[in-house]
């Protein structure tokens, strides 16, 4: 489903990534942990397009996103990011809600505009996710006058409208206050359940443990190890993972 | 008394509205999409494009009247070519007034956009691309509703500055009564020949004008600030 071979990113003379492999099958449920700043962030907006690369290839469902060293990439990488972006949804750390929309326009705009699809209809299934999620009665309410929690929620509701084959999330609950976590982390694990192919970034070990097929640890730009959840977490063989762990789960 | 109105009072206050409004529509055009590529693009001469469409902000106005002349004058670098192929020259008709309110009242419009432009979370395009809209899309369904207030200031500081412009259009439009003299050139003549009841009427009427753009304004935005905040008082009428 989404396939990355030694991906290679520069800034000036910084060398970020340093051959980054990775290969999610469909289905599957990677959790990329590690410090902050270790790429993870970065890795995931190289997969849709928000961040080039210079060495190295991404392929999402049979399409592929090639490495621009050019200063402005050519139409037919735009129109590729553009394919990527329909196929893949994004969720990010701040939520980003448009403000000067309602819950409901957040999660219809898109659908409507981008994949023609009937505003009653769109209406019908956002109010219906809405409900699933408990937050039917906000669907008039502005991104202003939610919680955290509520936002995320929102943000996860207005991906999926988009009908994505796979989510990336990208530290989804790191700015949240602590009680609002589990609702977040409950909505993803719905998700997850129901078969979505899912890369997400998280500090949350609990649900990495829980949820994981698979945990890849970042460390300096590269992938320093990855296994099963278990493997990973009860019997680290890598020194840099069992460091890295040992700060995280004190 | 009645013709005698008409042509002393009338008709700058109507020339002047007409350039202004003609001027405002232009500058918020241009001046959005201009202030709007600044703050997000990077492209060649940037910053030259910059300080160029800045310069009538610290010009003279009556520098800037002169470059006018020397660029669309009839025997101008442009305005010859034009003069040649139509007959037809700008200097000393109403749209040269309008090209006047225009060249000076410009920079202050993309300034402000561009500091709206600046203040929008580009997370929040970002987002939009990310949904799969194209990115005209994403700056007239996000960028530009976020910055909306960036927009109206601007709008209005130019209508505003149009309407107080005096040196550029004196220099490239004359001070031709009922066709050029808007109203702050009516008020000069009015006040050189010693017509103080004159003068005092199109002072009043020209501040009256000015407090109510101002205070359409300020109305206007303060409605635009509360409008996430009707969902407030619902609930609260609710509980």
């Amino acid at each position: 489903m989404i396939i990355v071979r030694d991906l290679h990113k520069y800034y000036g003379d910084h060398h970020l990534f340093k051959g980054i492999s990775l290969d999610v099958k469909k289905g599957e449920v990677v959790v990329l942990i590690g410090p902050s700043g270790s790429g993870k962030s970065t890795f995931l907006r190289c997969i849709n397009g928000l961040e080039t690369f210079q060495e190295g290839e991404i392929d999402v469902d049979n399409i592929a996103l090639h490495s621009i060293s050019r200063p402005k990439p050519s139409s037919a990488d735009m129109e590729a990011i553009r394919q990527v972006r329909l196929k893949v949804g994004m969720v990010f750390q701040q939520f980003n809600l448009f403000p000067h929309m309602t819950v409901l326009e957040n999660i219809v705009e898109a659908p409507v505009r981008v994949l023609g699809i009937a505003r009653d209809k769109a209406e019908k299934e956002a109010m219906a996710f809405l409900a699933r999620i408990n937050m039917a009665n906000k669907a008039d309410a502005r991104p202003e006058n939610l919680s955290g929690g509520q936002q995320q929620r929102v943000a996860i509701a207005r991906a999926l409208a988009m009908k994505p084959k796979a989510m990336l999330f990208d530290e989804p609950t790191a700015s949240l206050d602590p009680e609002m976590v589990g609702e977040v982390l409950s909505v993803i694990k719905d998700l997850v359940n129901e078969g979505m192919t899912t890369v997400i970034s998280t500090h949350e070990m609990g649900f990495a443990r829980e949820a994981a097929d698979r945990v890849v640890v970042f460390a300096d730009g590269e992938i320093i190890d990855t296994g099963p959840p278990d493997e990973i977490f009860s019997n680290p063989k890598n020194e840099r993972t069992k460091s890295f762990l040992s700060r995280i789960l004190r | 008394m009645t013709t005698s109105i008409m042509e002393t009072v009338w008709l700058p206050l109507r020339l002047s509205i007409q350039v202004s409004i003609v001027s405002t529509i232009m500058v918020a055009l241009t001046g959005t999409a201009l202030g709007y590529l600044l703050s997000r693009k990077d492209f060649f001469a940037k910053d030259v494009i910059d300080a160029i469409i800045t310069l009538p902000m610290v010009l003279p106005p009556t520098v800037t009247g002169y470059y006018l002349i020397l660029i669309l004058g009839r025997r101008g670098f442009l305005g010859q070519f034009v003069y040649n192929w139509t007959g037809w020259t700008l200097a000393f008709t109403w749209q040269a007034a309008v090209v006047a309110s225009f060249v000076v009242s410009f920079p202050l419009m993309v300034k402000t956009v561009r500091a709206a432009v600046d203040s929008v979370d580009p997370e929040l395009e970002k987002a939009s691309l990310l949904l799969g809209k194209g990115e005209v899309e994403t700056v007239v369904k996000i960028t530009l509703p976020l910055a909306w207030k960036g927009v109206l200031a601007g709008m209005v500081l130019s209508f505003a500055r149009g309407i107080g412009e005096f040196g550029a259009t004196l220099m490239l439009a004359g001070n031709i009564p009922g066709k050029t003299a808007t109203m702050p050139l009516a008020i000069y003549s009015a006040t050189q020949s010693g017509d103080s009841v004159l003068a005092n009427s199109l002072v009043i009427i020209l501040t009256l004008l000015s407090l109510t753009v101002i205070y359409v304004t300020n109305r206007l935005s303060r409605k635009g600030l509360t409008f996430g905040r009707d969902i407030d008082y619902k609930r609260a009428s609710n509980l």
